[in-house]
């Protein structure tokens, strides 16, 4: 019984039971308890202890306190505020709605952020005693430039191991298709396309927690078995296929391999940087004598209380002294370097080469954290506000209640009880609000959250705290406000007039719509830049383009493909290339040729593609010349380069010039020659300047770039894939078009700008919502000087500038600070691009007159009401 | 004494008391009627009708053995008292008298 239950929920049961009950209840707790860690695990038995705990809050089992003096009055007090919170709830409807509402949206919105945020935090956590685990990445350095990648040459790992007591468990994996990381997979007459198959040393299930469905561990250790993930068993053998008695018999073909299944596991988490849908063993696949390519993944489990530092160093010394790095660190004339790398953090602090996903972003997590702030914020602020407008009405009662002796701090309880019970009633509602909201933020954000995050207890207890506190702060002001009001003046006077000070209620007036205009401004930065990039004169034709993955299996056919593509309507050029944006960045070392004449290695984007696909993209060659197929030479020693190239080497500066220029490939072992120089085109990501491209003539590839005429684009899609599909002996045709994935560059930036825009549009309904709420009551206190003022001649429209005059002013103020702090924000923002839009005026202008019509129309109602009023009406009891 | 009348859930745990015997003590009552009934039973629900018959003199309880699961502590066996098994037997009859009159043309075609 080395488990216990939770023990605050234990404590928390006997302090509530009835004494005479607690001794066989707590019993029985216990003993299902334990039933339940046998039965169904450790955490599930604790946390369906905590249901059952709460699920004996009944009165029955209560303890009945003792009756004694300190007891009784509190209770009864107790009692007595909640009864008054209810009875004032009911009296101003309208209060009790705006403020409700306003809280209810505020808390919703922010759970979802927070969920969003914890999400991110428990990023890989859920394997055994994370802490313990570590990737080792590597990185080389070459002339000053470092390039780092997240997996290394397989060899160095299993080295490691065998050098470094500290390594308990090592395991590397690598992806099974290197090309386009999709395979076929096929089970009888079902095929389909699959991403996400590794190549894995058996022990991985040491290192990463996998739970076993069906077969174990043992699977990988031979080379024709494959462990599915659940999902993928599911698409292969349908829901049912835990049922199948042979399942671990059944062999399955992944690119034409056999494969039998040796096991089923668990899908990992959302929340995981690597999710692997199937694993095949790494024995006779993977090479364990590879010193100079960088390809497995590479993950360790260290002894308990290993000292990463002091790990790392051990690691450092064993790479500085081994022969085999040496050697190829001499061939690239580079610095090699192994790190350790925890778990935890590859999500979040993870831009290396080959990652096997795009890391989160940590900006994001503090824009969202800061976003979720600026939720409660504002609702807060809304309450505040809006309680201290009310309380007007509720002057009389507070005379009362100290006339007949409350004190200040029975004044101060009750007035936070009521903001508690209100909050927490808006939280139910905000609760609603969060589930409303998931589907639109899943799809916004592409992300997969749902209501099974409120399962877990750190959210649980993070979303209940940030209620409470947003409760007590929002409270806070009006308790402490209220209770210093002198009864003497309020009942003696017929005190009408708001409370006196209103410049703490201004100044959060203009907090919020500061924290609006804030928005705005971000909003229209976000919205600019993207329509800059989508916009932007790349330098090559994007529009039209089709572009069709070539499965690998039919690399063969490819040609033919081409060919028959070529004759259909429609279709103007067909060309091959190994690159599509967004993929994987194409990055190599390479021997390039100096100005002086000297070979240095230095890492460089690299392109292969065929004679076409410079006219196919509208690429100028605008020195020497491009590929010629014809001539066998060009496949083996011709290299194109782009003008940055040419500028990062020198050559501009010879007069020798560019063509003639030597270089080497270092992975696909190509010496050559530059034949050509292309004008610099961004065919990569706008963050980043145009940096040196070497390119070079490869027949086959796989992706085909087909350029269509762009004239009833679904009819040219099916006529290419009937085409394909003759071709392709049927196979289901995977294509996107290049316009849309250069877009797709920037999806994160994107997202956030989804989320902007979202954001602020709550934010400032809100924040409109308060306004509503403040004028209604202004209007009530004023409606008696309204009456006075027309019967003395003033006109409608004097009235509604005198009432609207304070807020427009305040707005205007707000916006005043605000604006140049939303400038100062987003340029920060921008300077992430290298090619970027120029903040403008109208950026300015497009807040301050957003904010004050919004202001306007939310209190323009109320206003043109009371000013229409009949003063007869209104001042007929003076 | 409260009322007297037997709820349908009260009734289903004094059933089970009786069947139980010596062993009917909360948790065995919950799962027993959880595996004849097939019934997501809240093990507090049962705490608490068990509690009521109590109170209506239907169930005894007196306390039992303790395990070390427990924590030590002893277990609160119930039996079914005089007055619960008449209450028992009068709600028996009276839906035998029901079953009596109840034509058979509505069960045909089920």
């Amino acid at each position: 019984m080395k488990h216990k239950p939770p023990v605050w929920a234990d404590r928390f049961f006997a302090w509530f039971c009835a004494p005479h009950l607690l001794h066989d209840l707590q019993g029985d707790l216990h003993e299902r308890f334990y039933e339940r860690v046998r039965d169904y695990g450790v955490r599930s038995a604790r946390f369906q202890f905590v249901l059952d705990v709460f699920s004996f809050f009944r009165p029955y089992i209560l303890r009945r306190r003792k009756h004694g003096f300190s007891q009784t009055p509190f209770r009864m007090l107790f009692g007595h505020y909640l009864k008054s919170a209810f009875r004032s709830m009911k009296r101003d409807k309208q209060f009790l709605v705006v403020n409700t509402f306003g809280l209810a949206l505020g808390i919703g919105c922010s759970l979802l952020l927070i969920a969003y945020v914890y999400t991110e935090l428990s990023y890989d956590r859920y394997v055994d005693d994370p802490s313990s685990v570590y990737r080792i990445s590597c990185s080389t350095v070459i002339d000053t430039k470092e390039t780092q990648f997240a997996p290394i040459p397989p060899a160095i790992g299993l080295a490691l191991k065998e050098a470094l007591p500290e390594i308990k468990d090592m395991a590397r994996f690598m992806t099974w298709s290197y090309t386009t990381g999709n395979s076929s997979v096929t089970y009888q007459d079902k095929s389909f396309y699959q991403q996400n198959i590794f190549i894995a040393d058996s022990t991985i299930f040491k290192v990463i927690t996998f739970r076993f469905l069906a077969g174990n561990a043992a699977a990988l250790r031979q080379p024709d078995r494959v462990v599915l993930s659940h999902t993928l068993a599911t698409k292969i053998f349908g829901p049912d296929y835990l049922e199948r008695r042979d399942l671990l018999q059944t062999v399955i073909r992944i690119d034409k391999q056999e494969l039998a299944v040796g096991g089923v596991v668990k899908d990992i988490p959302y929340s995981s940087h690597w999710h692997p849908e199937a694993l095949v063993g790494w024995q006779g696949r993977g090479n364990d004598n590879v010193w100079d390519d960088s390809h497995a993944y590479t993950y360790i489990r260290v002894n308990p209380g290993t000292d990463p530092q002091v790990l790392q160093k051990r690691i450092t010394d064993f790479i500085a002294a081994n022969e085999n790095i040496k050697k190829v660190a001499e061939a690239f004339g580079a610095k090699v370097a192994v790190f350790l790398q925890p778990l935890t953090d590859i999500h979040h602090h993870s831009d290396k080469m080959y990652e096997l996903s795009p890391g989160g972003s940590v900006g994001y997590m503090y824009a969202f954290s800061v976003l979720a702030l600026f939720f409660l914020f504002s609702s807060g602020i809304n309450y505040t506000n809006l309680a201290i407008a009310a309380s007007a009405h509720r002057f009389k009662e507070i005379g009362v209640r100290k006339v007949i002796g409350a004190l200040r701090h029975q004044i101060q309880k009750q007035f936070m009880i009521e903001a508690v019970l209100i909050t927490f009633i808006a939280a139910a509602i905000g609760v609603g609000i969060f589930y409303l909201l998931i589907p639109r933020f899943n799809t916004l954000m592409e992300y997969k959250l749902d209501m099974s995050i409120f399962r877990q207890r750190e959210f649980l207890m993070t979303a209940t705290g940030v209620v409470l506190v947003l409760s007590l702060l929002s409270g806070f002001y009006p308790a402490f406000y209220l209770s210093w009001i002198n009864p003497i003046q309020i009942l003696k006077s017929k005190l009408s007039g708001g409370p006196g000070k209103a410049h703490f209620r201004k100044t959060l007036l203009m907090t919020q719509f500061a924290i609006s205009a804030i928005m705005i401004v971000a909003v229209l930065v976000v919205s600019a830049q993207m329509r800059y990039l989508s916009q932007k004169d790349l330098g090559f034709s994007k529009e039209n383009v089709m572009i069709i993955t070539i499965p690998d299996a039919y690399m063969k056919d490819l040609l033919v493909l081409k060919e028959k593509l070529l004759v259909v309507t429609g279709v103007s050029g067909a060309a091959v290339c190994d690159y599509v944006p967004g993929y994987s960045d194409m990055v190599d070392e390479h021997y390039v040729e100096r100005a002086n004449g000297e070979m240095k290695s230095s890492t460089v984007s690299r392109l292969h593609f065929d004679k076409d696909y410079l006219r196919v993209l509208g690429l100028e060659v605008i020195q020497g010349r491009n590929f010629d197929p014809t001539n066998e030479a060009d496949y083996k020693a011709a290299y194109l380069v782009n003008e940055a190239a040419v500028k990062a080497y020198g050559w501009d500066k010879t007069p020798q010039g560019p063509l003639g220029r030597k270089i080497e490939g270092f992975n696909y072992g190509k010496k050559g020659q530059v034949i050509g120089v292309v004008k610099d085109v961004n065919l990569f990501s706008l963050k980043q300047k145009v940096a040196p491209l070497v390119m070079g003539l490869t027949p086959y590839a796989s992706f085909l770039y087909v350029k269509t005429d762009g004239e009833h684009p679904t009819e040219m899609v099916s006529r290419i894939e009937q085409t394909y599909k003759a071709v392709m002996s049927n196979e289901p045709m995977t294509y996107q078009f290049l316009d849309e994935r250069l877009m797709r560059l920037y999806e994160s930036d994107q997202k956030m700008n989804a989320a902007l825009v979202s954001g602020s549009q709550v934010l400032i309904f809100i924040s409109c919502l308060g306004l509503f709420g403040l004028s209604a009551f202004m209007v009530t206190q004023r409606t008696k000087e309204i009456g006075v003022r027309k019967v003395l001649g003033a006109s409608l429209r004097e009235i509604m500038v005198l009432l609207t005059r304070d807020y427009v002013r305040l707005i205007f103020m707000a916006n005043l600070v605000a604006i140049p702090l939303g400038y100062l924000l987003m340029q920060q923002w921008l300077k992430s691009y290298a090619y970027r839009v120029d903040l403008s005026w109208w950026m300015a202008l497009v807040p301050v007159s957003l904010t004050v019509l919004l202001a306007l129309l939310s209190i323009s109602f109320q206003v043109a009401r009371a000013s229409r009023a009949n003063p007869v009406r209104t001042l007929r009891y003076e | 004494m409260k009322g007297t009348n037997l709820g349908e859930f009260e009734e289903l745990v004094l059933l089970t008391v009786g069947i139980l015997q010596e062993e009917a003590y909360s948790i065995a009552i919950a799962k027993e009627i959880k595996r004849v009934t097939k019934r997501n039973v809240i093990f507090a629900v049962v705490h608490s009708a068990l509690n009521r018959l109590e109170e209506k003199g239907y169930v005894d309880s007196k306390l039992g053995g303790a395990t070390q699961e427990r924590g030590g502590r002893s277990k609160r066996i119930f039996t079914i008292s005089a007055a619960g098994k008449k209450a028992l037997l009068r709600s028996k009859t009276q839906r035998d008298a029901l079953w009596s009159l109840m034509p058979k043309v509505v069960f045909k075609n089920i």
